[in-house]
């Protein structure tokens, strides 16, 4: 079997402005903040072999993580909610031109599917 | 790991993700207001452990963990990173310091 490349964070990058623009999301202007969401998703993505969601502890496997691998399963209701995803890496274009700065935001995946 | 600061009085403690930009706005608040605070990386951990003190909160909180997770004098926890809550948690929405 072919060994997994990893990932590095200019890898992440491409891939977050690709999903973005893919999806007419906006990625959140603060650099600081998508930096670390940046280092995250990557130091998953090599730890996990995808991009398990860097803001939610889960099982770390493929199958059952499959709603929470970036771009989560809950981020258009949450970006219709709230104006953007749970980890607020991706916003919405009308919360985009308000300017404001995403907040925390309630966990919307069910619990039961978080190991136990 | 432990950072030293002011407010020996509180009992701090963060459950964070390494990995989650909002548990580091949550370090850096503390941070920013010196109190002195003890932070757990859960993904940092071995799996087991992990696990156990998952439960353990979720048996003394009865809350859904949202990382990061701030307990304060083992007697009240504060799920998810926002401001204003830590603020008027830690006492601090008026004086400035705790």
């Amino acid at each position: 079997m072919a060994e997994q490349r990893s990932k590095s964070t200019e890898d992440t990058t491409r891939f977050v402005e690709m999903v973005a623009g893919h999806n007419g999301w906006e990625v959140n202007p603060d650099k600081a903040f998508v930096g670390h969401l940046v280092d995250g998703l990557t130091e998953n993505y090599n730890r996990y072999g995808f991009y398990l969601c860097p803001c939610r502890d889960s099982w770390g496997e493929r199958t059952k993580d499959r709603d929470i691998t970036c771009p989560c399963s809950y981020i258009v209701a949450d970006q219709q909610e709230y104006g953007h995803c749970f980890c607020g890496l991706f916003l919405s274009s009308e919360f985009a031109k308000r300017g404001e700065a995403p907040q925390q935001i309630p966990e919307r995946r069910p619990e039961d599917l978080y190991p136990h | 790991m432990h950072e030293d600061g002011a407010s020996a009085d509180l009992k701090l403690r963060l459950y964070a993700l390494s990995t989650c930009a909002f548990c580091r706005r949550a370090i850096e608040f503390l941070k920013s207001h010196g109190l002195a605070f003890e932070y757990i990386y859960l993904d940092k951990i071995d799996v087991e452990v992990k696990r156990a003190l998952k439960a353990e909160l979720k048996e003394q909180y009865q809350n859904l963990p949202v990382f990061p997770v701030l307990t304060i004098s083992d007697k009240q926890a504060i799920s998810g990173f926002r401001e204003g809550e830590y603020l008027k948690a830690l006492g601090l929405d008026s004086q400035g310091t705790a």
